[in-house]
């Protein structure tokens, strides 16, 4: 075993190209723990499925891993699905090479068995791939570790790997590649990475704890002030966005990494997804000092009702409260929605855009309805209403849209609010492409679309 | 800044970036119309004025702005104001 090729299978560009941060942690690890390997990334965002072919025919890996980070654009409004592009990518992969196929990745952690009895790799790993991958990679090599490697199930010939998430993998090393990181830097204006995994909330339509686990790892903040120096050391990003499913828990754990950023002088911008609740002025200030500079908050409502009926945890007094502590500390901030959704009403559409103008200088992006995943309490209630079939595997993605929810009414009583709701069918994509492109803006940008 | 010097460098920039003939940048032109923008492309135009002149425009502070001399006004009231 001499050579493992990365690739990475997202070709989606919307709101913005992502690096593939997950391929970055796994190369990083296997360097760290099997050096004696020679590991690269490719990448579909740049390189088209010929060039793919010809890198792969060059390499001659022995291990291929595919990344399957998005199976669909879980977007109502517009339907899209990756799967058939994936499947084109692995006849190519099996013609240019007899390498081992493993797959991986976020999307498919949800659909673990229909992909791989779709797309029939050698193996699939679910969930966090590092120390799997390793494991796995000992056991091919029939080395002794290999006992480790747990064959959860068969899918014809592909045998599903799912340890679940291993422990603390306190300090990962993450390898930015070098040639990729110019490119996303270019065309996102930003680059990601992880302070912990792992989200412990149970919001009735969410994969996120199924596919990073429910206990919450943080990693080795002095590492990530690192990674984040080395970054804007070796290429001037002064960008990033933290990745976690939720950024606003461990407490000391987020005051320590912003000590750190604060002392470092790093200066670097960063945003996250936050959970608008338990927020303080005196942490947030910290925030605001270590580089935070926007909060996407995931908020999904703006009615008291359906933040329970989401299984949110937290009240739209809690949402006004963190909003306002962003304003007077001048961080900027958006909410996302999901409008539709399970116990959506014409009253609770009706509350939510009344209250959407108690929230002011911030722009709202909401969904409309619900993607429905497998393994989540939406999926049963779906079940229980007969929206789906309970064999349903859900890889075409179905909605859970309330009956007495009208996306048209919904947005013509939005635009009244004279608020800035951005709908996932409005064109500000492009726009935003532009600035980043042509006036070389970095960062997320929505602030340009906020409203008082 | 002068508010004639500020109309000179700003009619400067929007015809370069915009690519229009710099003469249809006249007073009491449309500002819109002339330089061909939908109400997206006014962020565009926040970023411009950002990155040349230093100040943040919002998209109210464009309600009641409809010719060049309205824009000029405007961007000459952030400026001195
Ligand atoms: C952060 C995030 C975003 C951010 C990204 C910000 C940024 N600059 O990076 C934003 C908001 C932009 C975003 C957008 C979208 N997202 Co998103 N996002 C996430 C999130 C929360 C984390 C992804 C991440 O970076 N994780 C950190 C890295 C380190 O982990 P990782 O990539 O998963 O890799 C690990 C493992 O998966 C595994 N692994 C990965 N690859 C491989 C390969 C092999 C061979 C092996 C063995 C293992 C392996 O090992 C890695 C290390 O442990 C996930 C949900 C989640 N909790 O996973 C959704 C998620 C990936 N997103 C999803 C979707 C749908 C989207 C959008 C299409 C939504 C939309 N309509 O806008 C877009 C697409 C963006 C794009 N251009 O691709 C879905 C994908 C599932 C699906 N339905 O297809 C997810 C899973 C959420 C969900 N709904 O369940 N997203
Ligand atoms: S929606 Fe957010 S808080 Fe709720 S379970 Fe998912 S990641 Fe956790």
């Amino acid at each position: 075993m001499r050579r493992i090729l990365l690739i990475s299978a997202n070709r989606y560009k919307e709101p913005y190209p992502v690096y593939p941060l997950g391929l970055s942690y796994l190369k990083g690890y296997i360097l760290r723990e099997l050096p004696h390997l020679e590991v690269e990334i490719v990448d579909c965002n740049i390189l088209s499925d010929e060039e793919i072919g010809r890198r792969i025919e060059v390499f001659r890996p022995d291990i291929i891993g595919l990344s399957l980070r998005n199976i669909d654009g879980a977007n109502s409004l517009d339907v899209r699905d990756f799967l058939e592009h994936y499947q084109e990518l692995v006849t190519l992969i099996r013609k240019s090479s007899t390498a081992y196929l493993v797959i991986g990745g976020a999307g498919f952690s949800i659909f673990p068995e229909v992909i791989s009895e779709r797309l029939r790799p050698d193996f699939s790993i679910v969930g966090e791939g590092e120390k799997a991958f390793i494991d796995l990679i000992n056991h091919l090599e029939k080395r002794e570790e290999s006992a480790s490697v747990k064959m959860d199930k068969s899918m014809g010939s592909c045998k599903i790997i799912n340890q679940g998430s291993l422990g603390y993998l306190s300090t990962l090393d993450v390898a930015f590649e070098e040639d990729l990181v110019g490119w996303y830097w270019q065309s996102s204006g930003m680059l990601n990475l992880q302070t912990k995994r792992g989200c412990p909330y149970n919001c009735i339509y969410c994969t996120y704890p199924l596919i990073e686990g429910r206990q919450v790892r943080t990693l080795d903040p002095e590492k990530t002030v690192e990674d984040l120096l080395r970054l804007k050391r070796n290429h001037g990003i002064n960008y990033v966005f933290f990745t976690d499913s939720v950024f606003n828990i461990g407490r000391s754990y987020n005051l320590k990494l912003a000590s750190l950023l604060i002392e470092s002088n790093a200066k670097i911008n960063w945003g996250a997804y936050f959970r608008p609740s338990g927020l303080d002025n005196e942490t947030m200030r910290l925030f605001k000092e270590s580089g935070l500079t926007h909060i996407e908050f995931g908020t999904e409502s703006f009615c008291d009702t359906q933040l329970v009926n989401y299984g949110k945890g937290f009240s739209f007094e809690d949402v006004v409260k963190s909003s306002d502590i962003c304003l007077d500390l001048g961080i900027y901030y958006a909410h996302f929605l999901i409008l539709g959704g399970y116990g959506e009403t014409k009253q609770t559409i009706a509350e939510t855009m009344v209250n959407s103008k108690r929230l002011r200088h911030t722009v709202f992006f909401p969904y409309i309805g619900m993607r429905i995943y497998p393994n989540t309490r939406l999926q049963q209630i779906a079940v229980s209403e007969g929206i789906i079939e309970a064999t349903d595997d859900l890889i075409a993605p179905k909605y859970y849209i309330s009956n007495d929810f009208d996306v048209d009414m919904t947005k013509k009583l939005a635009s009244e609010t004279g608020k800035a709701w951005v709908f996932p069918d409005s064109p500000h994509n492009e726009m935003m492409d532009m600035l980043r492109i042509k006036r070389k803006k970095k960062g997320l940008l929505w602030e340009y679309l906020k409203r008082p | 800044m002068e508010r004639q010097e500020i109309i000179s460098r700003l009619s400067a920039i929007l015809a370069e970036e915009f690519e229009i003939d710099p003469s249809l940048i006249t007073g009491e032109a449309p500002l819109m119309e002339t330089l061909e923008l939908d109400s997206l492309d006014l962020v565009d135009v926040v970023v411009i004025i950002e990155q040349n002149f230093g100040v943040t425009l919002s998209a109210p502070d464009f309600q009641g702005v409809k010719t060049f001399d309205d824009f000029f006004n405007l961007i000459e009231n952030k400026l001195n104001g």
